[in-house]
């Protein structure tokens, strides 16, 4: 496929670099968080890192064939690979691996894929097109129809379990509604109303009365208001990734330096909780250098967004900019102790060949937009 | 390009997102900025862990310098509670199999460190090899489990002189309190006699290990090490192979007794009148002090022990109280000769029957009275009658003042936990106020009161120690010495930081020639030809003073005193035992006085002990 070549001038440019800032951090960090463990049990030191930077070259292929197609093109596929996705859902409930008591992944030769991930493109997908054919529309019924696309993926994603990503849905579901002009107050009814759910379903699991909220789940959230209540359990984490953050002060103590990750009192170290070691080990100056460059990636994003040609474009790249943020939000405040443990992966830097991949290509949904923005390119 | 109303969608969504990035940014700021050295030594906390380094005990030494307690190296297992997951029911398994220990041991253990969850509590002391190369293979299934390496105690002659030695348990709640800093909920102290006595001076001061250890609690690396300072070595005024000899012959005499033999308790102590210095100081039945520290047996052990109705950790030298019998006659003697109450030569008819009913022994064994005799002949055959008539003669008043002179219802002044009991002063004002409750019949002091407790039967009560005294002022003409079983403490370097010297208690006050007399007296019951002390002592190759004691009690075999000391000029040992229930003192106590003496003179062959 040939790329014409005044598409590279409206490539962007400062957003790519910024990914790939991300990316690189994130392969020192994982190699920094995962260096006691692998050459204690005698491995590669580089193990990880090597998974890591097959996915990146896995990814950037997957991302230079998205953005090679104009976005515009993808609408006819659209309904196709919404119902892949939930094909592919319910498929992992039945046939999938179960990885720390939860269903999320297929294995794929060497690479567990978590269908999940992919699904997030696909409601993003959808929901734009959904919404660029209902434009002007803003009351109830747009709203419901909309809900409704959101919530039977992340039900499934919810019975697999995994809440943090089901979030994630529910968070995007508003974020694009918003920004296609569905009405604010009737949106944030939406909100209440789901919360009040929430509220119930934890309550009647806290009775006992039915059990929709998994004992573990329901014991992070408890912890998660007070980690101290069980310190050796689950609060281990949140406390340990508390203590790794604040010890790392200023500058950090260093790569490979960090105690809390190198001596596995911080659980997870390269996944999960790779924040923490961040900042564990570059300190606040390093975490707020992946602060930035996350805000930087999510400036770019919305800026494309707001060029976009079209509401359809517009939506898009919204909504996969707000992935990002999502994740961010999500991870970076769970290794902070101000949001519940989810097990969310911090995008371009958590170890995970999925995750890389899905960041990678909602990186190039954006960039795609981007590049087809003016009709002066035409 | 987007129209205005997403243009200011996109853009309100954005001012929320940088707002909620302004939070992250904030808590990040407390975490590391504010909060950070704080952190910082939670995450040292974390991998750090201070093991204390237990110092070795000091050693404990006869006054010849023959170590009989000594501290070795060894494994100690201990457990961090707060590394320890609560949860792993198949951890706290796999840890009592390879410890041979029962979980309720285990949780016993864990509860005395309390308050200090991240500090290790002992399991298991004196590991053997095998069993540290089991534990260090399961590792990884044993988060908080340490070994570490520490002195345990041995006791090198087994239950010889445990009185005197004492024993080490585990550190109790008041304890703790007392000693206060660098004392933890598993420590052992020192928990009776010397042990106990001198656990500041033994204990010397713990070292400090810091290491690092990952989550597993495994140690990676020594960062700091605090060296432990040994305990001071103490050195006793004990006779390590006459102690031996002398605990032997007790349980070899006791067990052809007539009467049930082999069950008779009793105490034995020998010391130098001259300084004070206890050479053997015995409490029959004694006890094993390292078996208390065996963890496998010490609480079967200790159980065994606390219900044994002989009372084995009663010291029967300075705690239990005795009827001296006619050990006493001796105050009596000099309060007759001091208070000019008859000469010594006087004659007088004891027809063995006193006025207020006293017998002399060969009336109750139906032989003839003992007819005239003088006070060489009434301390030499014991005549009751004699010293029940004049003490009458000398009145109570005057016996209570002699007494009290001999240190009767005082503390000798020995230091050894636990204390001693201080025994009573028989005297007007005594019964007066012990019987206050009752009619002033029972509260007056009688005449037969007198003659009781002028042959020693009565009210008396004294402890071995105060029976001793009296022969120590008889031995040295009236200076008693305070009784002292420490002859000096060393440091692990060897200085001498302390060395006993003579310390005079009190003087008992008389004349000279008075106490020329009652050491001449004192050989009468070896002498005489109807000596009580004839069949232990007539052939002891030196010249030595004895007395012998029976305290009658009613309904069941008397208590056996035997007190003797040599040679009689220069006495450089007295010696004093007494065998509860063995019957009368010279066929109970007198055989074993007699080895005593016979050892201390080199007179037997060396006793093969070892």
């Amino acid at each position: 496929m040939k790329i014409p070549r005044r598409y590279w001038r409206n490539l962007d440019w400062p957003l790519i670099l910024a990914v790939a800032v991300l990316t690189a951090i994130g392969m020192v960090v994982i190699y920094s968080a995962s260096y006691s463990q692998l050459t204690a049990a005698g491995n590669s030191p580089f193990y990880y890192v090597r998974r890591q930077a097959l996915a990146l070259v896995l990814g950037i292929a997957i991302a230079v064939l998205i953005v090679s197609i104009d976005y515009r093109a993808w609408k006819r596929w659209t309904r196709l690979i919404y119902f892949l996705s939930l094909l592919l859902l319910g498929g992992v409930l039945t046939l999938g691996k179960t990885i720390f008591g939860s269903q999320r992944w297929f294995r794929v030769g060497p690479f567990n894929i978590q269908p999940s991930e992919l699904a997030k493109l696909a409601l993003i997908l959808l929901l734009a097109r959904f919404l660029e054919k209902r434009r002007g529309a803003k009351g109830w019924p747009l709203i419901g129809q909309a809900l409704l696309l959101t919530l039977v993926p992340a039900g499934l994603i919810l019975i697999q379990p995994d809440m943090g990503t089901a979030i994630i849905f529910v968070g995007l579901f508003f974020a694009i509604l918003y920004i296609a002009g569905a009405h604010p107050k009737k949106l944030a009814l939406t909100g209440l109303g789901l919360t009040a759910a929430s509220a119930g379903a934890i309550l009647v699991s806290i009775k006992g009365w039915i059990p929709i909220i998994k004992p573990y789940q329901l014991t992070r959230l408890l912890v998660f208001l007070n980690p101290y209540a069980d310190r050796d359990g689950a609060g281990w984490n949140i406390i340990q990734s508390m203590i790794a953050i604040g010890s790392g002060g200023f500058l950090g103590k260093g790569i490979l330096n960090g105690t809390q990750s190198s001596l596995h009192f911080l659980p997870a170290n390269h996944t999960d909780f790779v924040f923490s070691v961040i900042a564990e080990e570059f300190g606040f100056l390093g975490a707020m250098t992946v602060l930035t460059l996350f805000l930087f990636i999510i400036w770019r994003g919305f800026r494309i967004a707001y060029l976009a040609k079209d509401i359809y474009g517009t939506l898009l790249a919204a909504g996969a900019t707000s992935i990002f943020f999502f994740h961010l939000v999500i991870n970076v405040g769970m290794t902070l102790g101000i949001m519940p443990i989810t097990g969310l992966p911090l995008p371009f830097i958590t170890a995970g060949g999925s995750t890389m991949v899905t960041s990678l290509m909602a990186v190039a949904i954006i960039l795609n937009v981007g590049l087809r923005r003016s009709k002066i390119m035409f | 390009m987007a129209d205005k109303d997403t243009e200011k969608r996109l853009l309100l969504l954005f001012s929320l997102i940088l707002a909620l990035a302004v939070i992250i940014v904030g808590r990040l700021w407390y975490l590391q900025m504010i909060k950070g050295e704080h952190y910082a030594r939670l995450a040292d906390g974390n991998r750090m862990r201070q093991l204390r380094v237990m110092s070795p005990r000091g050693e404990i030494r006869d006054r010849r310098g023959e170590v009989l307690v000594r501290s070795r190296a060894s494994f100690t297992v201990s457990l961090v509670p707060g590394g320890f997951p609560k949860e792993a029911g198949k951890n706290v398994e796999l840890l009592c199999e390879l410890l041979g220990i029962s979980p309720e041991e285990l949780e016993e253990a864990v509860e005395k460190g309390r308050g200090f969850p991240y500090e290790p509590v002992r399991i298991r002391r004196n590991v053997d090899p095998e069993t540290v190369v089991a534990l260090e293979e399961n590792r990884i299934h044993l988060p908080g489990v340490f070994i570490e390496k520490e002195p345990v105690r041995e006791y090198l002659y087994g239950d010889l002189a445990s009185h005197l030695i004492g024993h080490l348990g585990i550190i109790n709640a008041a304890e703790l309190r007392e000693y206060g800093a660098g004392y933890r909920g598993s420590d052992l102290v020192g928990k009776s006699g010397i042990e106990q006595t001198y656990e500041n001076l033994l204990r010397g001061e713990i070292g400090m290990l810091t290491v690092e250890v990952n989550a597993l609690s495994r140690p990676l690396r020594n960062v700091n090490i605090l060296d432990p300072i040994p305990g001071y070595n103490i050195v006793l005024t004990l006779d390590r192979r006459l102690q031996a000899v002398a605990e032997r012959a007790f349980l070899e005499h006791i067990e052809t007794l007539e009467e049930n033999p082999g069950t008779q308790t009793g105490g034995i102590l020998a010391v130098n009148p001259q300084n004070g210095e206890v050479l053997v100081m015995a409490s029959i039945p004694s006890f094993c002090p390292e078996r208390l520290l065996d963890v496998t047996e010490r609480n079967t052990y200790y159980k065994e022990l606390s219900a044994d109705q002989k009372r084995p950790f009663f010291n029967r030298v300075t705690q239990a109280l005795y009827g001296p019998g006619s050990a006493f006659k001796p105050v009596t003697a000099l309060a007759l000769l001091e208070e000019n109450v008859i000469s010594p030569t006087e004659r007088f008819n004891a027809t063995g029957i006193s006025k207020y009913g006293v017998r002399d022994w060969v009336i109750t064994n139906n032989q003839a009275p003992f007819g005239l005799i003088d006070m060489y002949d009434a301390v030499g055959m014991s005549s009751n009658h004699y010293f029940a008539e004049h003490g009458v003669q000398v009145g109570i008043d005057n016996l209570s003042r002699w007494m009290e002179a001999f240190g009767f219802g005082s503390p000798t002044g020995l230091q050894l936990l636990p204390g001693e009991s201080k025994g009573l002063l028989p005297s007007r004002e005594w019964k007066e106020k012990a019987f206050s409750d009752q009619p002033a019949s029972e509260r007056n002091w009688y005449p037969s009161d007198t003659e009781q407790i002028s042959i020693g039967q009565g009210f008396h009560q004294m402890t071995l120690l105060q029976i001793a005294q009296v022969y120590q002022a008889v031995a040295t003409k009236g200076k008693i010495y305070t009784p002292q079983i420490v002859k000096e403490i060393l440091t692990p370097e060897g200085t001498v930081i302390y060395q006993s010297e003579p310390k005079l208690s009190k003087t008992v006050e008389a004349k000279e020639k008075n106490w020329e007399l009652l050491r001449h007296l004192l050989t009468a019951p070896v002498k005489h030809p109807r000596g009580t002390a004839r069949t232990s002592l007539a052939d002891f190759p030196i010249p030595v003073a004895a007395k012998t004691g029976t305290w009658e009690i009613p309904g069941r075999l008397s208590n056996g005193v035997f007190v003797a000391f040599a040679p009689v000029e220069e006495p450089e040992i007295l010696v004093a035992v007494i065998v509860e229930q063995g019957g009368g003192g010279a066929s109970a106590a007198g055989p074993i006085v007699r080895r005593i003496l016979d050892s201390y003179f080199g007179f037997e062959e060396q006793e093969n002990e070892e």
